[in-house]
């Protein structure tokens, strides 16, 4: 029973609790039934059990996004944060305008909105005429088709989206960088440190958390790669993934079967499939996380 | 052991003079202490000992050699930092053998070294400690040993024991102190709280705006101060100053008059210039007693403003008529704020100031 006093209380709630409850609790709960039903929203729904699970599963396209998306997240999160560290440790190497200078101009990409970042660097990997190309013909090279070789469009992509997430990471690693106390350098420099092994033992160490937070941000992220892919390859539900899927990956193969195919129960499926890696793989990074430690 | 010179040295930060041509030698195996209000410059000039902060004028010499443009690795000094800088990530050996490590010494001499200097300090149960499961005074300690492993020819100490509780001060100190016998290097040590300066010090430097208001032994500076400032910042309760006029100048004697209001006193100083009006009167505590007869010459009418009684004494802090205050020690009065008390004044305890706050001395 619940009692008077508590009405009020219960009264104040309700506003959150209602609008989690349409907006989160069920379409979770309606997904997860969608999942083990065939459906394509104007027929009725057909019970399938764990059939949906299991076609996305053995089908190709599943088994070449994840590849993908392995490669992507091994080269994109380790070499996005080498590049914001290293901006990171540029921008704190100044001071003043030119600190801020470098800071927004860094950070200038993250504002951009996302179609006009991929349309810019579908310009700079034109054939021929792009950026790249231009430059790559001063030196008497071929042109690559950076979006249409399946050799290239992967790491075309990777170079992309470091572009836009380094300055993000930077702000956040520079936050860390500026969170060091003094103190630790100087003992540093008395005993006789270089200033790469001040990087090495004592930025880095003490950047510790900064870094956890930065990597796991950027797997999780990596694991639900779609915008950047999908606005270079067409930005089409039916036709996307590019040549021979190069570039296809496991949220757009989702999108693709949902709103493409219309296939809302393997997509529902493949929505719950990934939760599940990214819930394993982010439980496993912190359960690997070094121990904290305080001064 | 070495030698320290510090030559007409001048810091500023823009337009802010922080040292003005500070000169001060420093003898090998001294205990220096560098002690003076916030701002004051202190630590400024310690880092610029150390290397980490430029020399912008003057000269540092360590055993005759300028160290101005020496690296601070290369200078043959260690610092202890205020705030320990321990790195959080490694463990008390690893935090000792930092400065080894980087230098590539081989492990045998690493481990050998670190093992003295635990001995030293009674660190060996710690070693394999991070700083966070270490208490304050380990983790100073381990500070401590973080300078001693390498060698230095000169210690420096930035406030080291400020972060500590007031026993465990007390017993670092005392540590500190058989430290410093033990190993009969230089040591130059910087702390705002005069009571540390004055148990550590075989040499006291006092600072005030930039400048080194005197250097000495602790007790000369206690007994003998060259001006207002070092007499008022050394002691503790701080010395009584009374503004006084000079009445009279006769025979290796004078009579200042309007003492706290209304004083008067027959002091004997010789060779006291004539034209000299207006002077202030410095006493200490120690010499002012609670005087049963009104009226007596060489006493003062006060009211009571507080008491302190901390067990052994008891100051009793009094106002003049004059409104200046007058504090008084005392182990057997018991006052009560508002109270009128008659203070007597011993003229063998009186020092002289001019207006300026230098020191009037007698030529006795």
């Amino acid at each position: 029973m619940i009692e008077k006093k508590h009405i009020p209380h219960l009264l104040m709630v309700f506003p959150f609790m209602a609008l989690f409850a349409v907006f989160f609790l069920y379409p979770i709960v309606s997904g997860l039934i969608y999942s083990f039903h065939d459906w394509n929203a104007t027929t009725q729904m057909r019970f399938v059990g764990l059939g949906n699970y299991e076609r996305i599963i053995a089908s190709r396209d599943f088994k070449k996004a994840m590849w993908n998306l392995g490669t992507y997240i091994v080269i994109t999160v380790p070499l996005g944060i080498a590049v914001s560290f290293c901006l990171a440790l540029l921008v704190d190497s100044f001071k003043g305008f030119w600190s801020n200078f470098f800071r927004s101009a860094f950070f200038m990409p993250v504002v951009l909105p996302m179609f006009l970042a991929a349309t810019i660097w579908r310009w700079i990997y034109t054939p021929n005429i792009g950026l790249l190309n231009t430059i790559r013909g001063w030196f008497g090279l071929e042109s690559v088709q950076f979006l249409n070789d399946t050799s290239t469009m992967l790491y075309s992509l990777i170079a992309v989206d470091v572009w836009v997430s380094a300055g993000f990471n930077m702000v956040i690693i520079l936050a860390g960088l500026k969170n060091i106390p003094k103190h630790y350098y100087e003992a540093a420099r008395l005993d006789g440190a270089s200033k790469l092994q001040e990087v090495f033992y004592v930025t880095i160490p003490m950047l510790y958390p900064v870094l956890f937070f930065v990597t796991t941000y950027g797997v999780i992220s990596a694991l639900q790669v779609f915008d950047t892919p999908w606005l270079l390859t067409g930005s089409s539900f039916s036709d996307y993934g590019g040549r021979q899927n190069a570039l296809l990956f496991p949220v757009m193969d989702m999108m693709g079967r949902g709103f493409g195919e219309l296939k809302f129960g393997q997509a529902s499926a493949y929505g719950f499939l990934l939760t599940a890696v990214i819930v394993v793989v982010t439980a496993g990074m912190f359960a690997f996380r070094r121990k904290g430690y305080d001064a | 052991m070495a030698q320290l010179e510090i030559v007409d040295v001048s810091k500023s930060y823009g337009t802010v003079e922080v040292l003005k041509n500070v000169n001060l030698s420093i003898s090998s195996g001294e205990f220096v202490v560098f002690v003076g209000p916030s701002g004051c410059g202190k630590s400024t000039l310690l880092r610029m000992i150390s290397g980490l902060e430029e020399i912008a004028d003057g000269e540092i010499r360590l055993d005759g050699k300028v160290v101005n443009r020496v690296d601070p690795a290369r200078r043959g000094v260690a610092m202890v930092f205020q705030s320990y800088a321990l790195y959080p990530h490694m463990t008390a050996f690893q935090n000792m053998a930092f400065s080894l490590s980087m230098a590539r010494e081989p492990k045998a001499l690493i481990k050998e070294k670190v093992g003295r200097a635990a001995e030293i300090l009674r660190l060996e149960k710690l070693l394999e400690r991070r700083p966070g499961e270490l208490s304050g005074g380990q983790k100073q300690r381990v500070a401590i040993g973080r300078a001693i492993v390498r060698e230095p020819k000169v210690f420096l100490f930035d406030e080291p024991l400020s972060n500590l509780d007031t026993e465990l001060r007390v017993q670092m100190r005392a540590e500190l102190i058989q430290l410093h016998d033990k190993l009969g290097t230089t040591m130059i040590y910087v702390t705002h709280d005069q009571v540390e300066a004055m148990t550590l010090a075989d040499k006291m430097v006092v600072m005030n705006g930039g400048i080194i208001q005197q250097c000495g032994s602790p007790l000369d500076l206690y007994d003998d101060p060259d001006n207002k400032f070092v007499a008022g910042f050394i002691g503790s309760p701080k010395m009584n100053f009374l503004r006084a006029t000079v009445e009279a100048v006769h025979g290796g004697r004078i009579t200042v008059a309007d003492v706290g209001g209304g004083g008067r006193f027959d002091l004997p100083f010789a060779g006291f210039n004539a034209s000299v009006r207006e002077v202030e009167l410095g006493i200490r505590p120690d010499y002012v007693e609670i005087a049963s007869e009104v009226g007596r010459p060489g006493t003062l009418e006060t009211k009571v403003a507080f008491v302190e009684e901390l067990g052994d004494v008891t100051y009793i802090h009094t106002d003049t008529a004059s409104g200046e205050r007058l504090v008084i020690r005392s182990n057997k009065a018991r006052y009560r704020g508002g109270a009128q008390c008659v203070a007597s004044l011993d003229p063998a305890g009186i020092l002289l100031f001019d207006r300026s706050g230098a020191r009037i001395r007698s030529t006795h």
